[in-house]
């Protein structure tokens, strides 16, 4: 499906500032991204896809009120999709690679073993 | 931005106007993904902003004030910040408490989430450290109450579903199980209240008198006596098997006794109303207003937010308004009412009784999971590890003994009424492996009659599976017991008898009649239930009248009428054939079938057809009971006498209801259009699916759509609509009366029927008369319709009246 789509893309599309664009967010792709929205959360979590409209999906995304790193406590959402129209800021961590824990290859079976893990670390937090 | 989270630290870029830039240079419809990323996961991601599926969106001025410093604080916080107390709280305070906590619980038994209800309150999260006696007590007592319930009501019963209770997930929230022990709440309550009443007298002779102050007492008291009472209530029903799993009756009047004393108390109890004004005051006293005022020093003790963050991000986080006191308690007052009305399935002696109970109940009172789950225990107690289908009916009967029994009452086959043959133990072993077979469907009837009816309803068509199998079973076993019986009363060389009977005893095949009928009972509900479920369509109604009438009912009143004339010919000779025996016997019953269930003969000996010889040996209760007998011998039809009436009743009023469907179609006077291409196909289809349950039956066997629609032209389609609007007429007008002397004898037999529930087989007394004024209704536009009125009129049905037959709406 990847192929064929580019494929098509690359015959309607000669614009090469597109295809720029495809190659600086496919470096971003994997790595730790930090969101704020406008009602004030942070979203932390991997890049998976995004869009023209800066849709973003976010991997083993954790949820924080205020800035991340003064709490502990979090909620844990997994597969996130956040709306472009809603982001404040973006925040990337170019320097992480995919060998850290959070930027592991999101493929299927990692996806579902990280909501797993979120499952596990909400049993966690209950006690 | 260096930024430590946890253990990972982060170097973040603001890429904030870059990635801005960069997404505005893609096409419009292109996404960038990983490659291992597909969209179809996309699907699944929780969308962020969004009220439905965006639960911390909800919450968004919590954390604004979690933002400004004032996050949700843990009880030892709070106490440490002086914002709740817990010791030395007014009357007025533990009223609040204990009606807030008493929503809290209404709430969690309608299906809410324990994080959303009883631990909003910060009190329940660490119990121990209350230091005020009443208070600890109440909340100790609450979360007992409800873990009791979740744990030995709602689990134990297994009826809820996930998608209508989440009361059962418990978050890891603190049970004391190991601290404090159901009864040790209820001895607690009772200090409490005493200590409670010597203060209130002490109050009262006060020189000064402080009335409100003793009115709250007051309140306090009923209050925590009724909460003493109602968890008392609840731990009875469970109560039996709490020690030995030695199982007992329910002590029903022990319960009855409590209900009523809870009602008592319910009148007793004036709900708090909490209001802002202090001047307010209650029109009719009815409630008991307390000024928030008064209330400041427990404003924290309620936090909705409190679990907020252990609830997984997809839970459905709507946190209700609290419910206001006054309808908590009307609702516990119907609650109880529920329960007292549910006490009534002791007295249901019988399957058929039983399930005739389980029918109305469900009906009628439209009954929580709560109540539900009580039903099943009361009636099939469970112990620990123990099989649905060895469970003891009320802990006492076993299902194969109830069975039995039940068949002995339905068909009087001589395997189980003969008292002094001897049976050989191959015969013994085949049929007690048919018996024990039969509990297990029989037992899982029970079962699916206490969930919720759409289930119900799904649990019913797989039910007769077991009960196609047990059809099977059943053959085998008559013909078995064929060879064996006709030789052996033969060998009795019994001169008394007719040729004739002993045709009939052998030709018959009891146990098949006895699992048909049964079999039958579950597909006239099944079908019926489609209807009070709504999920017929028009089109299909001829469909499902024409089987429900020329398959089941038809087959009904076949197996109704073996049954009878078997009770009217054989009982006279089955008892015969017993006094003649026991004389050579001497009283020793010699059929393991008879000795097994004997107590239970005796117990109900008014039911039992064969019960002149098991009086025998009672001559002083025989004077009583030969009045009865007489009146069940005397007259000839009077076996299944109701419930051939009824089922008569049902036959004629959807015969009649396809003959005028069919004349309605023929006459175009429906509404919904029959020009679609595929409209045979999708007629097939649907048909199949609704009757697919009854298709690996053997009896009756199932019509497939080719030979429905055979037999359709056979029987309506050859008529002109005249001929089938008359024909209707007349259905409608037997229906009428046959539904019409069924009440007739219902009223005029109340003595008799007191012991039952006032529906037999599927149908109430209710139903019957709504039926009644069905079919009225239907005759009188039917004659219209016959008359010629109006040719291009539409006709459409109305449902109101009753869900099962509509009325003709012109």
């Amino acid at each position: 499906m990847t192929d064929s789509n580019e494929d098509k893309l690359i015959s309607n599309e000669t614009d090469a500032q597109s295809e720029r664009t495809r190659q600086k967010i496919n470096q971003w792709l994997n790595k730790p991204m930090r969101v704020s929205i406008v009602d004030g959360r942070v979203l932390i979590g991997v890049l998976l896809c995004t869009d023209r409209d800066q849709n973003l999906i976010l991997g083993n995304c954790n949820e924080y009120i205020g800035s991340p790193s003064e709490q502990e406590e979090f909620r844990a959402l997994g597969l996130a999709l956040i709306p472009g129209q809603h982001i404040q800021s973006i925040y990337i961590d170019e320097g992480s690679s995919s060998t850290t824990p959070h930027s592991s290859n999101p493929s299927h079976t990692s996806i579902t073993t990280t909501t797993k893990d979120h499952i596990v670390d909400d049993d966690k937090s209950d006690d | 931005m260096q930024e430590t989270i946890g253990d990972t630290t982060y170097n973040w870029t603001d890429v904030t106007t870059e990635f801005a830039d960069l997404c505005r240079n893609l096409p419009v419809g292109e996404v960038l993904r990983d490659e291992d990323f597909t969209l179809f996961e996309a699907m699944t991601a929780l969308e962020l902003m969004d009220p439905k599926m965006d639960g911390g969106m909800s919450i968004k001025n919590h954390f604004h004030e979690q933002k400004h410093g004032n996050r949700t604080l843990t009880l030892p916080q709070l106490i440490e910040k002086k914002l709740v107390k817990t010791s030395s709280l007014t009357p007025t305070e533990l009223i609040h408490l204990f009606d807030q906590l008493l929503s809290t619980f209404h709430m969690w038994l309608d299906g809410h989430s324990l994080a959303l209800t009883l631990y909003t309150c910060v009190y329940v999260h660490d119990i121990p450290i209350i230091e005020d006696y009443p208070l600890r007590t109440i909340c100790y007592t609450f979360v007992k109450l409800i873990d009791y319930i979740r744990e030995r009501i709602l689990l134990k019963a297994g009826l809820f579903e996930e998608e209508d209770f989440s009361g059962t997930l418990t978050y890891n929230f603190p049970f004391y199980r190991d601290t404090i022990k159901d009864q040790t709440c209820l001895s607690d309550l009772k200090k409490c209240e005493d200590e409670l009443n010597k203060r209130l007298r002490s109050l009262k002779h006060e020189s000064e008198l402080n009335q409100s102050e003793i009115n709250a007492t007051q309140q306090l008291i009923h209050r925590i006596r009724f909460l003493r009472l109602f968890f008392g209530v609840t731990l009875r029903f469970n109560e039996a098997n709490e020690k030995t799993n030695e199982q007992t009756y329910l002590n029903s009047e022990e319960i009855l006794k409590n209900l009523k004393q809870i009602d008592e108390l319910l009148l007793l109890i004036r709900p708090s109303h909490v209001v802002e004004d202090e001047t307010t005051t209650s029109p009719d006293n009815a409630e008991m207003i307390i000024p928030i005022s008064s209330l400041a020093d427990i404003a924290r003790s309620f936090d909705p937010y409190y679990n907020y963050r252990q609830l997984p991000p997809a839970f459905n986080r709507f946190i209700r308004q609290l419910i206001l006191p006054s309808c908590v308690y009307t609702f516990l007052g119907s609650i109880c009412q529920q329960l007292r009305r549910m006490l009534e399935v002791n007295d249901k002696r019988t399957l058929k009784q039983a399930f005739e109970f389980f029918l109305e109940y469900s009906t009628n009172e439209k009954p929580s999971l709560f109540i539900r789950s009580l039903l099943l225990l009361s009636y099939l107690p469970s112990v620990q590890g123990c099989l649905l289908s060895s469970r003891k009916i009320f802990g006492q009967i076993s299902f194969a003994e109830q069975v039995k029994y039940e068949m002995r009452l339905f068909i009087v086959p001589p395997l189980l009424t003969l008292k002094y043959i001897a049976i050989d133990q191959e015969t013994i072993n085949y049929g007690e492996n048919f018996f024990q077979r039969a509990c297990v469907p029989f037992s899982n009837l029970f079962y699916s009659l206490c969930n919720n009816r759409a289930r119900t309803r799904e649990k019913l068509s797989n039910l007769l599976d077991e009960f196609s199998v047990l059809q099977d079973e059943s053959e085998k076993l008559d013909q078995w017991l064929h060879k064996y019986f006709l030789q052996h009363i033969l060998q009795a060389n019994l001169s008394t008898l007719n040729a004739q009977t002993l045709l009939l005893i052998e030709k018959t095949s009891y146990f098949f009649q006895f699992i048909l009928h049964w079999t039958l009972l579950i597909m006239e509900y099944y079908l019926l239930m489609g209807f009070d479920l709504s999920l017929y369509s028009k089109r299909e109604l001829y469909d499902v009248y024409f089987y429900f009438a020329q398959i089941i009912l038809f087959t009904h009143i076949n197996v109704y009428k073996t049954s009878t004339n078997l009770l009217n010919t054989t009982i006279p000779m089955l008892i015969q054939t017993n006094q003649k025996h026991q004389q050579i016997s001497k009283n020793q019953t010699s059929n393991i079938f008879v000795q097994q269930f004997s107590s239970l003969v005796q117990q109900h000996s008014n039911d039992d057809p064969l019960m002149d010889s098991a009086n025998d040996s009672n001559p002083g209760q025989k004077k009583n009971k030969r009045k009865n007998l007489n009146g069940l011998l005397s007259t000839n039809t009077d076996h299944h006498e109701q419930e051939v009436a009824l089922i008569h009743g049902h036959f004629a009023m959807s015969t009649a209801m396809h003959r005028c469907l069919k004349a309605l179609e023929l006459e175009r006077r429906l509404r919904f259009s029959s020009t679609d291409a595929n409209y045979f196909l999708r007629d097939e289809i649907r048909y199949r699916h609704r009757f697919l349950p009854f298709a690996n039956l053997c009896a009756p066997p199932y019509m497939p759509h080719a030979d429905f629609l055979h037999i359709q032209n056979l029987s309506d389609n050859r008529y002109t609509p005249k001929e089938l609007y008359q024909d209707a007429i007349n259905n409608f007008s037997q229906a009428k009366t046959y539904f019409e002397s069924y009440l007739n004898r219902l009223t005029a037999s109340k003595q008799q029927t007191l012991n039952r529930t006032f529906t037999t087989n599927f149908t109430s007394l209710a139903d019957v008369e709504s039926y009644i004024r069905i079919a009225k209704t239907n005759c009188v536009v039917l004659k219209l319709l016959l008359s010629g009125h109006k040719p291009e009129m539409k006709i459409d049905f109305d449902f109101t009246l009753h869900a099962h037959y509509p009325t003709l709406k012109l």
